[in-house]
């Protein structure tokens, strides 16, 4: 069991590049930097239903914080 | 069970699934995060007076585990894709690596992977989720032995190559004996024509 548990530790480490403890203390944030940089592209919010998941009611209209931002002030505008 | 146990199941076993999901693919399934939001709002009604530590904390736990568990089940669903994509529909090319056995090696480990899945995915009942994190640990450790195995792009490239190369090879050799056959039959026919009228 620690064999198996251990292939997915040592994967994240090799797929960061960094330690197992400091992917620990990293932040969802940092760790969204990190692979951003790395990637060179945005993170994307994605639906992974029905393969998992018990009903998304944002299945089809996943958007961006800056979608989002840019759709009210788009409406603020026209007001 | 008190808030401890659920960090502690939360950055090591949660966060790490995510964040493998995350660094392959550079996605955020919403689900997980939904799980995660619903396991934070279970936490914070034995803050608020609602629940006993104990109460919300096993009820956080469920969360978290379910995050998990569909975690391991997206990593299961990408090597699915990784996998045919590699068999697709013509495996020719893949039975020139390491002396045809290359495609059954693969085979079977996917065979492996998929009982291994089979036998966790039945496990996933609330008795029983402590194997069923045991199997799918196993079934992540058997996808990493068949990505460093079988999804090779320079073994796979090589044969790709070495497939077309002796596929055209071939058609130069048989353009070049029907042209030989066309020729010697030509003569034949014009020699007979020639003796019968």
């Amino acid at each position: 069991m620690a064999t198996a548990v251990n292939a997915m530790e040592k994967n994240v480490s090799s797929l960061m590049d960094m330690t197992l403890e400091e992917i620990k203390r990293m932040s969802p944030s940092e760790i969204r930097i990190h692979i951003e940089k790395s990637k060179n592209s945005k993170l994307t919010f994605v639906s992974a239903f029905p393969a998992i998941g018990r009903g998304n009611v944002l299945r089809e209209n996943l958007a961006t914080t800056e979608q989002l931002n840019a759709g009210v002030d788009e409406i603020l505008r026209n007001e | 069970m008190n808030e401890q146990d659920v960090y502690e199941f939360y950055n090591n076993t949660t966060k790490i699934v995510y964040v493998d999901i995350e660094a392959r693919g550079n996605i955020a399934p919403v689900e997980l995060l939904f799980e995660i939001h619903a396991a934070f709002d279970h936490l914070k009604r034995f803050h608020l007076g609602e629940k006993t530590e104990d109460e919300a904390c096993q009820k956080a736990l469920i969360h978290l585990k379910r995050a998990s568990l569909d975690g391991y089940k997206l990593i299961l669903y990408d090597f699915h894709e990784h996998y045919n994509k590699l068999i697709g529909h013509d495996t020719e090319h893949l039975r020139m690596i390491d002396n045809g056995q290359f495609l059954p090696k693969a085979i079977k480990l996917r065979n492996q992977i998929v009982d291994t899945a089979r036998t966790a995915r039945k496990n996933e009942g609330v008795t029983s989720i402590e194997e069923s994190f045991d199997y799918w640990n196993r079934v992540y450790a058997l996808i990493i032995q068949f990505e460093k195995e079988f999804l090779d792009d320079d073994k796979i490239d090589w044969a790709k190559i070495e497939g077309k190369t002796k596929a055209r090879r071939s058609l130069r050799k048989d353009v070049l004996l029907a042209l030989i056959v066309g020729i010697i039959a030509g003569i034949i026919a014009t020699v007979i024509y020639n003796h019968v009228f």
